[in-house]
């Protein structure tokens, strides 16, 4: 099964995030307009703003024109001419024109910096709700760092480009524009003389924009793995040190970021033949036009103000080719960012209920599995199960290790739907019911108890926003941690900290098994809830449950005798199958599985 | 301004790199104020003087300046990247080393996510002002001199008329980052703020939608988005205000310059060419004039990131390796505890004069109340943490005297929530032995019962397990952590808890191959289970930060009331448990 030569062991690879692609990110070039045209609806709310803001850019565009069409005719009209009127005049144009322009520039600036901000506010406040939405396998399948690089660094790309780009766009489209036509206006013959650089203008354009979009796209290929690699040497840090792996993780490290650097002096190198080409071919144009447009004007047949004035917009004409060709990696940022956006955005969440479906009405808990087949991928792990339970019984999942007892549990709150067959709660299909309705009757105690950074009485409201301390306290009782926690210099209101790193295992299993109790459930489901609090602890649990459960239904994993022999009923699990099911006694004298399990239980005591 | 220095630092080896930068820069921009010098001599000599024939030299060094600015540009740009990227290449490796020496402790109190931003965007920002910042203000700084001494040479009135836009613009620019850089940071830190949320609702997703809380979990996000977009807004009006402020104020100067310029040329006490060259040298001063203030913001900016990164490369790593550190000696596994006083905080000991000797070779189980310290105290051993005092001897030898790599090895630990990297099962079990064989890891996987649940996995050994190992069942991980602490043939094992999540049956299998793997090492076991606890030769009672009995099980049942009713109440024999209540 697991062949592979020798030599290209674990040592030749250290871990595989290091090597990891991000397939989102996608080439992009490839369907930029549409990947726009989705976003635009997200506009559509600020329209007015919006063609405010665009008419404004217009006009800061319009007043940065003016500036040497306004030297020219100071020079030719007013000093060569020698008529100071005309000269105080255009300086006062000038000037107003300055002042119009600020204004103008104070404005479109902080409408396009608020309608740029406010539309990703939505857009980031709607995927966030979207991911919520989206069914626990495809959070399994994205790594953390991914889903949350969709939130910030992604909309961050999005927001460089729908403020400064969409800015920097229009206004630099139109200053090249206007300079365009009035080099044309003021005399053809010269403005196509300056024009010739142009074919050599849009041929090195090209070309950058070929190589870049490549360069760029390795580069943050290569981003993408420093920063996963440093994500999991940091959250991993404690398993690197306990085996003293540091100069290996630093080794890899050192590869990962060499690679990087090596992808981005790419982007150094084109851009650094790139933007001076086109400096150059401005002194170029310079060129051009002082030969040619000196001799005319030597020929009696131009104006030195016209010859100035064209020198000036030849710096308004290839500062805006300049600037565009500098978005242009900010605008394929954006592109790759929004692809990934929407890709997650039309991920339809698999887990949903029929359109307008009812509230779960209060249940009394009677809940029913039929013929239920379920698998995490293409194989199953869970096969046509059917199980009964009746509201206020008390049953215990016992199996080995992977026969399916979380998944099953899993199912039962709807965290996943099943692949064949269906759940019921009293009756009700749970796809037919809201979901909201359904969770707030059933409370789960995962095997893996998450604790948010943040207080302990803030990780108890968790389920229920409006529990009063004194609430708070009565389930921490019941799970026996009352007194760890008032032990603590600030009680409830201690910090503990991200995952819940300063407390011991067992108690952050008290407190999420506190949490679940808080919520006052109608359905509770303990999976492994107590595997590592200490007996008497556990024990003290156990006496607390029984006065809890009475009246509720309770699913319960565990590997504890005591705990199982506790349950109205055990359902053996197997290879995702009911292997058996009955009372403790009942099971033993059937001398099946369970009463092999128990043997083994006995051995082991012996 | 220290941390400036600091900064500075980094460019250190790149030196003559960073001077070669420099030179080109300054040549240039020699080029730049050159074109407009050879305008006004097309304009002055040929067109007004009419020297025809000096048009085509003229537009000929124009070409040439043209070419060599072109040459120059490539060098600075290419020169500017290596070294910018360098220095990011730089700083990133010496963080990341870093990092692996700092303690356990701190990476208690440091949470993921500032690292992270720590290593990334704070490293960036840095990065720019060392290799494009310092480069534009130096180059600014000289165009500012250059070209100003030009236009006193031209014309000293009106330079000085026209000049006085200058202290104007660098006290907006000044005054605008003063009061910008508050609002920044702040509205960075409403960032951070955000991000955390983000990141803790995906890692505790499990959580959110076991208990329906999708939609208050989006508010709660909406609210820190919310309150991002408000405080960026803040900014964003004193952006408004003053950017377009600093384009409008070198209208004024140009319009002295048309003003003042053109009547002293209609009155002829100035040329045209001199006026026309005169107008274009200010305008070449227009962008460093704007980008001064701002650069003085990017300064600012890699100052506060630079401090973050300190702070990081300044935490002592309190837990290093002695510069004397000696190889382990040989032994087979002598655990002695001696007074041991320990606390996460120092203040509140969860461990209070701890004696403990394990002699080589032998199996205890810990067993205590949950939080009374029996994890905390097996971290001891191999110095995750060090203790306040008292002392840890492994074979005799201080652990701290002992080479921390050689003591960690050493000591095989199956903690209680073992973290698996996204990385294949194989990798996983041999991540402590670098090119392990393939028999060490099967040999270790089957000894740990992990070997047939593998083989059953589509791909076998090389199933990539996802993140943290979430898509394996608790029981499954637990053997692969189990397998990954038995393949590095630890002279100590330390197993926590670290069956609490498998079947009776499966521990029983492994109980049986543990037996093997235990026997020839010493080994601790945490565990709550009575058929767990009698792979061990002797029980140790931890109670109230010291050992509070030790001895066999029957010595101990003997002997103290509490394991009496620890046993009684659930360590129990399922016969005795079951005769009991029947
Ligand atoms: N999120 C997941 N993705 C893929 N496979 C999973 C996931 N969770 C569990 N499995 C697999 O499904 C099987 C059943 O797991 P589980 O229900 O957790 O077992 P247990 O009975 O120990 O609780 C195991 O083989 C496990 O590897
Ligand atoms: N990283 C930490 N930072 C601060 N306090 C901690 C940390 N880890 C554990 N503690 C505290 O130390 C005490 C002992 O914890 P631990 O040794 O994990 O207990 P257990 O006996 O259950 O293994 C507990 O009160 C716990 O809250
Ligand atoms: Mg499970
Ligand atoms: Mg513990």
């Amino acid at each position: 099964m697991s062949t592979r030569p020798p030599g290209q062991g674990p040592a030749s690879r250290v871990l595989g995030p290091a090597v990891e692609r991000d397939p989102d990110d996608v080439r992009p070039n490839r369907v930029p307009r549409r990947v726009f045209r989705k976003l635009l609806p997200y506009f559509r709310p600020y329209a007015a703003r919006t063609i405010l803001t665009i008419a404004l850019m217009v006009m800061v565009a319009l007043t940065g024109l003016a500036g040497p069409a306004l030297a020219q005719v100071a020079i030719d009209r007013g000093i060569t001419a020698g008529d100071e009127a005309v000269l105080v005049a255009v300086v006062v144009v000038f000037v107003l024109a300055g002042l119009v322009g600020w204004l103008a520039g104070y404005w479109q600036s902080y409408l396009s910096g608020w309608v740029g901000e406010r539309v990703l506010l939505d857009l980031r406040t709607k995927l966030f709700d979207h991911m919520m939405g989206l069914e626990l396998g495809h959070h399994e399948r994205q790594p953390t760092g991914r889903s949350v690089s969709r939130l910030t660094n992604d909309v961050e790309a999005v927001n460089m480009l729908v403020t400064d780009g969409a800015t920097s766009l229009v206004v630099n489209g139109l200053t090249f524009l206007g300079a365009v036509g009035i080099l044309l206006w003021y005399d053809w013959k010269l403005a196509l003389a300056a024009f010739a650089i142009f074919p050599l203008l849009a041929l090195g354009t090209g070309i950058f924009r070929v190589r870049s979009t490549r360069a760029y796209r390795h580069t943050r290929e290569r981003v993408a793995d420093v920063m996963s690699h440093l994500q999991e040497n940091i959250s991993g840090i404690r398993v690197v040190q306990g085996h003293g792996r540091q100069d290996q993780a630093r080794r890899e490290f050192i590869r990962v970021n060499r690679d990087y650097r090596e992808a981005n002096m790419e982007t150094v190198r084109v851009s650094g033949v790139y933007f001076p080409g086109v400096e150059l071919l401005a002194a170029l144009g310079t060129a051009l036009i002082l030969y040619y447009g000196g001799n005319r004007v030597l020929d009696e047949d131009l104006t030195v103000g016209v010859m100035v004035a064209f020198i000036g917009y030849l710096g308004t004409f290839f500062d805006p080719i300049q600037q565009l060709s500098q978005l242009y990696n900010t605008f394929q940022s954006a592109v790759a960012a929004l692809e990934k956006i929407f890709g997650v955005l039309e991920t339809e969440p698999e887990l949903t209920s029929a359109p307008g479906a009812p509230d779960l009405p209060p249940v009394a808990g009677a809940v029913r599995l039929e013929g239920v087949s379920f698998g995490y991928g293409r194989e199953y792990v869970l096969h046509d199960v059917d199980l009964d339970i009746a509201a206020g019984e008390t049953v215990a999942l016992v199996g080995p290790t992977g026969a399916g007892k979380s998944t099953l549990a899993k199912l039962i709150a709807r965290l996943y739907d099943p692949d064949e067959g269906r759940v019921l709660v009293d009756g009700h299909d749970l796809r037919m019911v809201s979901v909201p309705s359904l969770r707030a009757q059933l409370g789960i105690v995962p095997q893996e108890g998450h604790l948010f950074g943040g207080s302990i009485a803030d990780n108890l409201r968790f389920a229920r926003p409006g529990a009063t301390d004194e609430d708070l306290r009565a389930a921490l009782g019941m799970v026996g941690a009352l007194e760890f926690v008032d032990s603590l210099p600030d009680g409830l209101d201690t910090d503990v900290q991200e995952r819940g790193s300063r407390l011991s295992a067992g108690q952050r299993q008290l407190l999420s098994f506190a949490r679940a109790l808080v919520a006052d459930p109608r359905l509770l489901i303990l999976d492994e809830a107590t595997s590592s609090i200490d007996l008497r602890s556990e024990r003290r649990i156990e006496q607390a449950l029984d006065t809890l459960l009475a009246g509720r239904t309770a699913i319960v994993i565990a590997h504890r005798l005591s705990t199982i022999r506790r349950a109205d009923r055990i359902v053996v699990v197997e290879d995702g199958r009911v292997a058996e099911q009955g009372t403790h006694d009942d099971l033993m004298a059937r001398g099946g599985r369970y009463a092999g399990l128990y043997s083994d239980w006995e051995r082991a005591a012996a | 301004m220290r941390t400036l220095i600091r900064l500075l630092a980094f460019l250190r080896p790149y030196r003559g790199r960073v001077i070669l930068t420099a030179l080109t820069a300054v040549g240039l921009m020699v080029c730049t104020v050159t074109l407009p010098y050879l305008t006004g001599r097309v304009i002055d000599d040929v067109l007004t003087g009419r020297q025809e024939d000096a048009l085509t030299p003229i537009v000929i060094a124009v070409v040439v300046v043209g070419v060599v600015r072109f040459g120059l540009a490539f060098v600075r740009r290419y020169m500017a990247g290596w070294v910018s990227l360098a220095v990011e290449f730089d700083l990133r490796e010496r963080m990341f080393g870093h990092l692996q020496r700092l303690s356990f402790a701190y990476f208690d109190r440091m949470p993921v996510g500032q690292l992270m931003s720590r290593a990334t965007s704070d490293l960036q920002t840095v990065r720019f002002f060392l290799g494009y910042g310092l480069i534009f203000l130096f180059m600014h700084a000289f165009t500012l001199v250059l070209v100003s001494a030009i236009l006193f040479w031209i014309n000293p009135l009106l330079a000085a008329l026209s000049l006085l836009i200058g202290p104007a613009m660098v006290a907006v620019a000044a005054r605008s980052s003063r009061r910008s850089h508050p609002v920044l940071v702040d509205a960075q830190q409403k960032v951070g703020e955000m991000t955390q949320t983000a990141e803790e609702s995906i890692v505790g997703v499990r959580v959110i939608k076991a208990f329906g809380q999708e939609d208050a979990q989006g508010e709660r996000f909406a609210e820190r988005s919310r309150a991002a977009f408000l405080r960026s807004m803040d900014a964003n009006r004193l952006q408004a205000f003053y950017q377009p402020l600093m384009g409008f104020l070198p209208v004024l100067g140009l319009a002295v310059v048309l003003l003042v310029g053109g009547v002293l040329t209609i009155e002829g006490s100035m040329s045209l060419g001199e006026f026309v060259e005169f107008y274009l040298y200010l305008t070449l001063l227009m962008w460093p004039f704007r980008s001064i203030g701002m650069l003085v913001g990017n300064a600012q900016r890699a100052v506060a990131s630079g401090q973050r990164i300190f702070e990081v490369l300044d935490a002592t790593p309190d837990l290093d390796e002695r510069p004397d550190a000696r190889p382990l000696p040989a032994g087979g596994g002598h655990v002695r505890l001696e007074g041991v006083r320990f606390g996460y905080d120092p203040d509140r000991p969860v461990l209070d004069g701890f004696d403990l000797d394990i002699p080589a070779g032998r199996t205890i189980a810990l067993i205590g109340a949950t939080g009374s310290g029996k994890s905390t105290l097996t971290q001891l051993i191999p110095r995750y943490y060090d203790p306040q005092g008292g002392r840890v001897l492994l074979d005799g030898a201080d652990v701290r005297d002992l080479r921390l790599d050689d003591l960690r090895r050493a000591v095989g630990m199956v903690s209680q929530e073992p973290f698996l990297f996204s990385a294949t099962i194989r990798d996983n079990i041999a991540y402590g032995v670098p090119g392990a064989a393939e028999d060490a890891v099967l040999a270790a996987a089957r000894l740990a019962q992990a070997d047939p649940f593998i083989r059953a996995l589509p791909e076998g050994y090389d199933t990539v397990v996802g993140e943290r190992g979430y898509t394996l069942s608790g029981g499954q991980r637990q053997r692969l952590a189990i397998a990954r602490a038995v393949v590095t043939d630890p002279r100590v094992l330390v197993l926590d808890e670290a069956t609490a999540s498998v079947d009776a049956s499966t521990e029983r299998e492994i109980s049986d191959a543990l037996r093997a793997v235990m026997a020839g090492r010493t080994t601790i076991i945490i565990a709550h289970r009575l058929s767990t606890i009698a792979l061990a030769d002797e029980i140790v009672l931890v109670d109230g930060g010291r050992p509070a009995a030790r001895g066999t099980h029957d010595e101990l049942y003997a002997m103290s009331a509490l394991y009496r009713e620890i046993h009684d109440q659930g360590l129990a024999r399922p016969t005795d448990l079951v005769g009991r209540e029947a």
